[in-house]
């Protein structure tokens, strides 16, 4: 699912963009058409005064170049460029290759051109602007310099009927215009744009900040904790807010209530199963004193009898109270873990079970896989949960393993094993294993079917999974790991 | 005579204890509330407290935290179905001794109980007997009838085991454990042997074997 800060940005972040192209796209379509009509008009206006001021075929003499006199047909046209002596004084930015014109006599003479127009071509039928479409302008537009050309003819003066006036502009300097238009345009533009992105991302961000606050405020809460969110939140999410704390200390409530449940359970169970048990050990001294008795066996069975039976009750009793305090913990408290010395830790434990292991001849055996001691299972640990942990994996290998086996507890870099060389497990109950009061049918031995629950609880929440797998043929026996979730 | 005060509410739990602290030689006192049993502790008139925790008229805590402001420092055994790291640590903090989690056994009871009196008494290793037999546990040495008798470092291992829990069977795998631990393995009729040879040393009836489930002191001698 995304987030609304997402959906948000994602939107806008495409939406403001296209916005502006479309915008831009306009204003660019806009200013290119101005900048034809403007300039066209330009065009023909510089050919209306070229009309008014042109020079008549054989007057003004002295305009013409004198040097041929034997034959004044053949006179050459006046050429004229913006350095020539008839215009002076400050210049500005003006450029020569900007415009041209040329004027012909009917027969095609040129009479009169500026530099660029010499190029012009002589079209006694073209009327107006030359378009694209023309042979004549596929003609006059070779590769690098294209004119837009517009021809007039000069009928209106009976004198010089016939006179074919040319004014063309430059299409490249045309367009370097439009170009640095738009730049001009567009270039602020776009660093509004940019600027606004950002604006538009930072906004968001702060807008959502006391959400993003929450969230980090929840995740990291304790089921227990029943103090309200500190998060300083706008009022829209006032309410939720509201909400979230009334259910905080529901839920607080409730858990304490179950705590307390759990304490007064422990009481009430344990306190008559301490009655039994201290007359079951009375019973049992009591048995030994009449040993001269030859057929008190059968007694002293019967009293081991009670005293199995309470045994298992006990433990029955310890692993629910244990599975109902870890159960509703999201994470270990952080004061209570620490760095584990893991030769040590399961020394202890090796210890507390082997007597169990003595029993049934079963040998048990540490290997450290990893190269190193100080590798191994580099986490921190709640030590009394996870001795608890190996214990009951430990105990429960020694429990279905046929007398005499052996068991090793593997130390490696990420995981923690026990390796039985027993029967191994069938593989419709692998999956079940877990489950709280499942056994496999026919079990002969003691237990309640929670120590592999107490394994799986306290395994997540020190960030382990659980596994177990029957091992490889040829081997036999089975796996159960705690392994470092990747 | 040692003398116990008790302070259980639990009527079952009190007789069990206070049958098996007298066949232990111990004298015990019993209250059944927090009040009365409070205002029975006053200085040294015992040499040690069993006190329970889930009392009627108050809270164990409380009892305990009165008579340490009190000054009174009869070492404290809490017995308790209170199983909590933190509740145990409170209950130390609060001025006990040591703390034991019900249900217990009624051996771990008597020598937790009979380790605090000593460490009360400042002897940390009294010498243990049990009929003719005397065990040093601070030199290790063992006297029967008097005379010293030479035995191996396991048969004392074994002897100390069987001493400081007289009143109980010790299985075969039980002694292997405390003789072995976990990492080594043993023959298979190793504790066998040394009891054959303790019996040999300290009398052929000093130690009884009960069929199929292990040894245990011979409560015939305790009397003597």
């Amino acid at each position: 699912m995304k987030s609304i800060q997402q959906r948000l940005l994602t939107s806008l972040l495409i939406g403001l963009p296209l916005l502006w192209v479309l915008t831009s796209g306009f204003i660019a379509w806009r200013l290119w058409h101005e900048i034809k009509e403007m300039n066209d008009t330009q065009i023909t206006q510089v050919a209306r005064y070229l009309i008014g001021v042109a020079p008549k075929e054989d007057d003004n003499k002295n305009d013409y170049e004198k040097d041929d006199s034997k034959s004044k047909k053949k006179r050459p046209a006046k050429i004229y460029n913006l350095n020539s002596k008839y215009l002076s004084g400050d210049l500005g930015n003006a450029k020569d290759d900007y415009m041209g014109f040329a004027i012909w006599n009917k027969d095609g003479r040129l009479l009169m051109a500026d530099e660029n127009g010499q190029s012009f071509a002589f079209l006694p039928d073209q009327h107006g602007f030359l378009e694209e479409s023309d042979s004549a302008y596929q003609r006059l537009n070779p590769f690098s310099k294209r004119w837009r050309l517009f021809y007039v003819h000069d009928d209106h003066d009976s004198k010089h009927k016939g006179r074919v006036i040319a004014v063309g502009q430059n299409l490249d300097s045309r367009q370097e215009m439009i170009v640095s238009a738009m730049t001009v345009q567009v270039l602020p533009m776009l660093i509004g744009l940019l600027a606004f992105i950002g604006l538009v991302i930072w906004l968001i961000r702060r807008g959502f900040m006391p959400l993003t606050q929450i969230s980090a405020e929840l995740a990291q809460r304790q089921p227990q904790d029943d103090s309200p969110i500190t998060a300083d939140v706008p009022k829209e999410i006032q309410p939720l807010v509201t909400a979230l704390n009334v259910l905080f200390v529901k839920v607080a409530e409730t858990l304490a209530r179950e705590q307390r449940f759990t304490a007064d359970a422990s009481h009430e169970l344990r306190s008559p199963l301490a009655a039994l048990k201290l007359q079951a050990d009375l019973l049992q001294q009591q048995l030994l004193q009449l040993s001269d008795i030859e057929d008190d066996n059968q007694l002293f069975y019967h009293a081991q009898k009670i005293s199995n039976g309470i045994e298992r009750a006990t433990h029955l009793v310890d692993q629910l109270l244990i599975l109902a305090k870890i159960e509703p913990q999201q994470q270990l408290p952080p004061e209570q873990l620490e760095k584990p010395d893991w030769l040590i830790l399961t020394d202890i434990v090796l210890s507390d079970v082997n007597r169990l292991g003595r029993e049934k001849h079963i040998q048990l055996k540490r290997s450290v896989i990893c190269d190193n001691p100080a590798d191994i299972l580099p986490i921190l640990i709640n030590p009394i949960l996870f001795k608890l942990l190996i214990r009951n994996l430990l105990d429960n290998a020694i429990r279905y393993c046929p007398d005499g086996s052996l068991i090793e507890l593997q130390l490696d870099t990420n995981a923690i094993s026990v390796v039985d060389n027993g029967l191994g497990v069938e593989p419709e109950q692998l999956a079940r294993l877990s489950e709280r009061f499942y056994r496999p049918a026919g079990q002969s031995q003691l237990g309640s079917g929670l120590g592999l629950s107490i394994v799986n609880r306290i395994a997540e929440l020190h960030g382990l999974t659980l596994i177990f797998a029957n091992r490889l043929p040829p081997d036999i026996g089975f796996i159960t790991s705690v392994i470092l979730k990747k | 005579m040692a003398r116990i005060l008790l302070i259980e509410d639990d009527s079952s739990i009190a007789e069990g204890i206070i049958l098996g602290l007298k066949s232990h030689g111990m004298m015990v006192d019993w209250f059944s509330d927090a009040k009365q049993g409070e205002m029975a502790l006053q200085e040294d008139m015992f040499d040690a407290v069993l006190l329970d925790l889930t009392l009627p008229k108050g809270d164990g805590m409380t009892v305990l935290q009165n008579w340490r402001a009190k000054h009174i420092d009869t070492p404290v055994l809490i017995i308790t179905a209170r199983d909590a790291i933190a509740n145990r640590v409170a209950g130390l903090n609060a001025g006990a001794d040591d703390y034991l989690v019900k249900p217990f056994a009624l051996d771990e009871v008597i020598a937790r109980l009979q380790a605090l009196m000593r460490r009360s008494q400042g002897r940390s290793q009294p010498e243990i007997r049990y009929g003719e037999v005397a065990y040093q546990p601070n030199t290790q040495q063992v006297t029967y009838q008097g005379q010293v008798v030479e035995l191996t470092i396991k048969e004392v291992a074994i002897l100390e085991q069987m001493l400081t829990h007289p009143k109980q069977i010790h299985s075969r795998a039980s002694l292997e454990d405390k003789l072995y631990g976990w990492q080594q393995d043993i023959e298979s009729n190793a504790i066998e042997v040394h009891i054959h040879h303790l019996r040999k040393k300290l009398g052929n009836d000093f130690i009884l074997t009960k069929r199929g489930i292990g040894y245990y002191l011979n409560p015939a001698h305790s009397r003597l």
